[in-house]
């Protein structure tokens, strides 16, 4: 039985917090967790391996009091809506889920597939890391990886607003090219956005906790953070808020 | 009369979607040295500290090093959405596409 835990916080305790169950984990002193989780306030996260410059829109940002970090995490820049998205994050011993990468994103994500059942829309996996509904991208996900352990955490789109999303994310132009579609706003999508109607955060917990259930094939008891995550998570915090951390590339 | 050395800097960019993914790399070079490299984009890299060796590593080395610098890395490293292969290549595209400063 993994420990589910059920957070909200800002962006860099939520990205702090992540790094410290990883770390623990790979010293196998917490056990397998799934976090979910919502960034309040709204803010932005970029990859590991990514420009500041080439991720986001530096100037929109602070002029929207939109804050923003760095991952641990490789992949693209990621918008999180504090009423339109959660996050959730695995992580568990490497040998619980796949020692192959490409095959533990593939089942991890059919949590999140699992999940977008449970509101009757179909959505397919598209590797390496993404989730979409009729060809829009509703989820994208990031995995790191230490000795024993791996964290991979994403998205799950819910309500999001795709105009301050597309307005903050910086995507290439040969990556809309290639999609076929001009804008950010015209190639990602959300829950509500697919079922015409308003879904609510509680629905979406609900359906992430039943679909990562059946993809992970274990049942959740919902726990508490240790002392020793917490400590660390507020160490971390830190690295988290500087410069020399966010724009070190 | 020694003529001295001409230095040239050159500043050069490579961006290329491969694998669905972007790979940039960003090159500072003074007469064919590499003085600075930055390898970024939304791909993903096992394990994500080798990027600074892989960067450390190519500085101060001669762009004809490279294939054999990043070929050492095959076997420790695994790269999503672009392939070692790739990073040698997308290099070279930004030596080959340089501008002078």
């Amino acid at each position: 039985m993994w420990r589910l835990i059920i957070d909200e916080g800002d962006v860099y305790w939520n990205m702090a917090m992540d790094e410290a169950m990883l770390l623990l984990r790979d010293s196998n002193v917490i056990p397998n967790t799934l976090r979910l989780y919502v960034f309040n306030p709204s803010a932005v996260t970029i990859g590991y391996f990514q420009r500041v410059e080439d991720a986001v829109n530096l100037e929109f940002l602070r002029s929207s009091n939109i804050g923003f970090t760095r991952r641990v995490s490789g992949g693209g820049s990621v918008y999180h809506d504090v009423n339109g998205e959660v996050t959730y994050s695995v992580v568990a011993s490497i040998n619980d889920i796949s020692t192959n990468i490409m095959d533990s994103y593939r089942i991890i994500c059919s949590g999140i597939i699992y999940a977008i059942k449970e509101f009757g829309l179909n959505a397919d996996f598209i590797p390496i890391n993404d989730v979409v509904i009729r060809g829009r991208k509703v989820s994208g996900s990031a995995q790191s990886r230490k000795k024993n352990t791996l964290l991979q955490h994403g998205t799950l789109m819910y309500n999001t607003d795709l105009i301050t999303l597309s307005k903050s994310l910086r995507a290439p132009k040969e990556k809309l090219l290639e999609h076929k579609v001009t804008s950010i706003l015209e190639r990602v999508t959300t829950i509500s956005r697919e079922l015409g109607r308003t879904v609510s955060r509680d629905e979406v917990i609900r359906a992430l906790i039943k679909g990562f259930n059946k993809a992970l094939n274990t049942d959740f008891y919902q726990g508490h953070y240790t002392r020793e995550e917490l400590e660390l998570a507020s160490k971390l915090t830190e690295k988290y808020r500087s410069v020399e951390w966010i724009f070190q590339r | 009369m020694d003529i001295p050395e001409v230095m040239f800097m050159k500043v050069c960019t490579s961006i290329k979607r491969v694998g669905g993914k972007t790979v940039k790399v960003d090159l500072e070079i003074l007469n064919d040295t590499i003085l600075k490299i930055v390898i970024s984009g939304d791909f993903f890299l096992y394990p994500e500290e080798a990027i600074h060796e892989i960067e450390s590593r190519l500085t101060g080395r001669k762009v004809s090093e490279v294939a054999n610098i990043l070929n050492e890395f095959r076997g420790s490293v695994e790269v999503l959405g672009a392939s070692i292969d790739d990073l040698i290549s997308i290099v070279t595209d930004a030596y080959t596409s340089c501008s002078q400063e």
